[in-house]
């Protein structure tokens, strides 16, 4: 163990502030025993760091590979992808694994034969259907647009429409062969630019126009299982046109260059852990020398280097920024700091700092290890450390986090402010494809739960509480502007989740069919609301009520919301009996007492699998109390 | 082709190349190696050895350099050619 820890710091130093190969080394000393969590944890830093050459992450591919491929993350996502593309695209399926193992999500990969896109996609006996996937890529380079739109400096509108037609077709012929999720790239200007550029007019267009053109269209498809991946911003990010087929391209018809191939195997792969809701969701941040320069306990809220004054404060000014702009997608911010908390006061008294108190959804300001602090961060936003980020400018501090919680991931905060902005930006570890509006809701919620962690302490007790906060639920049925966001919650809720079933809209209408509801739970209080935070599956048997699947956001625990879901429940079984379902998981330790608080009694165990079934006879048994107003709609 | 010879540090990265992409920590490169003798090294991985050898040395091969190669020792004289040039 502590050969471990030495390793850890050694392997920090290098892989933020030494020599990248030699952290490598350190992993290839490991050899290959089963790797502990904290070399899993150096494996998985190590690919999520960008910008080395092809052959540093095919050495990190031979090592996950040595050691068995294993899962980097917790409760890690298996999903069988398809590859389908118009070029040479071997090297994607092993980089993608990688780069998605280290989002939690492994991969088995399936790549049709070279430039057979329309024979895969079209043919239902294809390769491609037996392999089964959950998810196809679809990626092309610009000779696929060609064939349809021409060679030509000047594309006709005619010409592109047949280019989309045919895609259209593409993706009806997957969606009726398959139930696939899809995920399609869009494209990046030329490598060899053509004349005629951005010109429009009457009917004709420039090539760059053409491929605006055919971007906006590919982001105006509407599908529930289609998500559009932009590889033309991860090609611009990784050096633009230097990053697209030239040389590549005429040796082995191979669309980009390998820094271009590394840039769009980590942009899907992102899209992957999106689509597997396996993006992080919270982004904790140091403060002295990570949010702003020095230590404001020494130079006083306004004697810190955050601003237009110099070129660090202007970097340091455009760190806050960056990091305040994520929260329009939902993500959650917390403050950690090793500091008198009166130092907060700097947020109040300081008007060049972008980045206010309220922005935060957590804040830990005191002198206790900052893993305690990531701890209680994970207890108060409802999520575990898994889905977030730490940053900061100390490597002890980060090595001191992730020996405790080795599966959060970690920026180091340096050398100087562009050293912090540029790592930020590309770790590309906020990447989201789409957004539900819970996901834009998120933000204000966070604001919120501190309003009512600070109301809840002048209460005498929780009742009261809970009495004074007028909790309302509103039960749906599961309809068409609710599916996305219930979709989402069966992907993603892995604590509050009784059978962790991830029911898809297919299988979700297919129990409709066979006697079931699906009802969607909204949460609203006095603070405002919280939106769809809860869902119930329930079967109608001749005898009993079946509790299929019970999830719900950890967020509105402690509110005596499960208790009111219950009630309604019970109004539902019409007094049979109530049958409830508990699969344990590695992660929904949480409602292993669910059903024994309500006053459920043990049917049966399973002695192989742990699945019990729980009985609520219905017979003049008082349901648990509750402080919930319950509305059907 | 060039009758430069490599030095020992590149011939060592040379080396470390063919056992990252071919993931062969063992192999040796003798002059008389071919891609026949290497499993895995088939014409895509041709391909992705020249590109990675350019990429890791800084250099760039011809075309015509590239399909005049038939063995490592060839490759080595190229690229001494290339890094002494």
């Amino acid at each position: 163990m502590t050969f471990g820890k030495i390793m850890l710091n050694d392997f920090l130093r290098e892989l933020f502030t030494g020599q990248f190969s030699k952290a490598l080394a350190l992993l290839e000393s490991v050899g290959k025993e089963p790797p502990s969590p904290e070399t899993l944890a150096m494996l998985r830093l190590a690919i999520l760091r960008p910008g080395h050459t092809f052959l540093t992450y095919q050495r990190l591919l031979n090592i996950w590979s040595a050691w068995g491929k294993p899962a980097l993350k917790p409760n890690a996502i298996q999903k069988k992808v398809a590859i389908v593309a118009d070029f040479t695209a071997d090297h994607f399926g092993p980089m993608i694994s990688l780069f998605a193992s280290a989002q939690g999500v492994q991969l088995e990969t399936h790549l049709p034969g070279y430039d057979s896109v329309e024979q895969t996609i079209l043919d239902p006996n294809s390769p491609l259907y037996a392999s089964q996937p959950d998810i196809v890529i679809l990626f092309f380079s610009e000779r696929w647009l060609k064939r349809y739109a021409g060679n030509s400096a000047l594309c006709k509108t005619e010409d592109l429409q047949r280019g989309q037609e045919s895609l259209s077709g593409l993706i009806q012929a997957l969606e009726t062969h398959s139930n696939a999720d899809l995920l399609i790239g869009n494209l990046p200007p030329s490598a060899w630019p053509m004349a005629g550029g951005i010109i429009a007019k009457d009917g004709l267009a420039g090539w760059n126009q053409t491929v605006s053109r055919w971007n906006e269209w590919l982001t105006s498809l509407t599908s529930r299982s289609l998500r559009i991946v932009d590889l033309a911003g991860a090609l611009f990010n990784a050096g633009g046109s230097a990053a697209l087929g030239r040389t590549n391209y005429l040796r082995a018809r191979m669309a980009y260059e390998m820094p271009g191939t590394l840039a769009v195997a980590r942009e899907l792969a992102g899209g992957l852990a999106h689509i597997c809701g396996r993006t992080h969701r919270a982004f904790v941040s140091d403060w002295d020398n990570t949010l702003w320069g020095g230590e404001v306990a020494e130079l006083g809220s306004h004697g810190v280097l955050c601003g237009q004054d110099s070129p660090d404060a202007l970097g340091y000014f455009l760190i806050q920024e960056y990091i305040k702009s994520l929260t329009s997608l939902g993500v959650l911010l917390a403050g950690v700091s090793r500091n008198d908390p009166e130092v907060q006061k700097i947020f109040d008294e300081n008007q060049n700092l972008p980045l206010n108190l309220s922005d935060f959804a957590s804040l830990q300001v005191g002198w206790t290890p900052k893993s305690d602090a990531v701890g209680r961060i994970s207890k108060e936003i409802g999520f575990g450390p898994e889905f977030m980020i730490f940053m900061d400018d100390s490597l002890y501090e980060i090595a001191q986090v992730l020996s405790v919680h080795p599966y959060i991931d970690v920026l180091w905060a340096g050398p100087d402010p562009q050293g912090t902005l540029d790592r930020i930006a590309q770790s590309r570890l906020f990447n989201t494809l789409s957004l539900s509006e819970e996901d834009l809701q998120r933000g204000a919620h966070a604001a919120v739960l501190k309003e009512q962690r600070e109301f809840k302490s002048s209460f005498a007790n929780i009742d009261e509480f809970l009495q004074a906060i007028e909790v309302k639920l509103t039960f749906a049925q599961l309809a068409e502007n609710n599916m996305d966001r219930v979709i989402q919650l069966f992907q993603k809720t892995n604590q509050f989740n009784l059978t962790t079933r991830r029911h898809r809209e297919d299988e979700l209408n297919d129990f409709i069919n066979q006697n079931g509801s699906v009802y969607a739970v909204s949460y609203e209080d006095s603070f405002g609301s919280q939106g769809i935070i809860s869902v119930i599956a329930l079967q109608a048997k001749e005898n009993a009520l079946n509790i299929e699947s019970w999830l719900m956001s950890c967020r509105v625990l402690n509110r005596s919301v499960e208790q009111a879901v219950f009630s309604f429940i019970l109004e539902n079984a019409e007094g049979k009996p109530v049958i409830g379902e508990y699969i344990p998981t590695e992660k929904n330790g949480l409602v292993r007492s669910l059903f024994p608080n309500l006053g459920f009694e043990l049917d049966t165990t399973d002695t192989e699998t742990s699945r019990q079934i729980w009985i609520w006879k219905n017979k003049n048994q008082k349901p648990p109390k509750h402080f919930v107003e319950i509305k059907k709609l | 082709m060039t009758d430069a010879s490599l030095d020992n540090d590149s011939l060592e990265k040379l080396t470390g190349i063919f056992h990252v992409l071919f993931n062969a920590p063992d192999l040796e490169l003798s002059d008389d190696l071919t891609a026949k003798d290497v499993p895995g090294w088939d014409s895509f991985n041709h391909v992705n050895l020249i590109i990675n050898i350019e990429e890791e040395f800084g250099v760039r091969f011809s075309n015509d350099e590239v399909g005049k190669l038939q063995n490592v020792g060839n490759l080595k004289s190229l690229l001494a050619g290339k890094l002494t040039a």
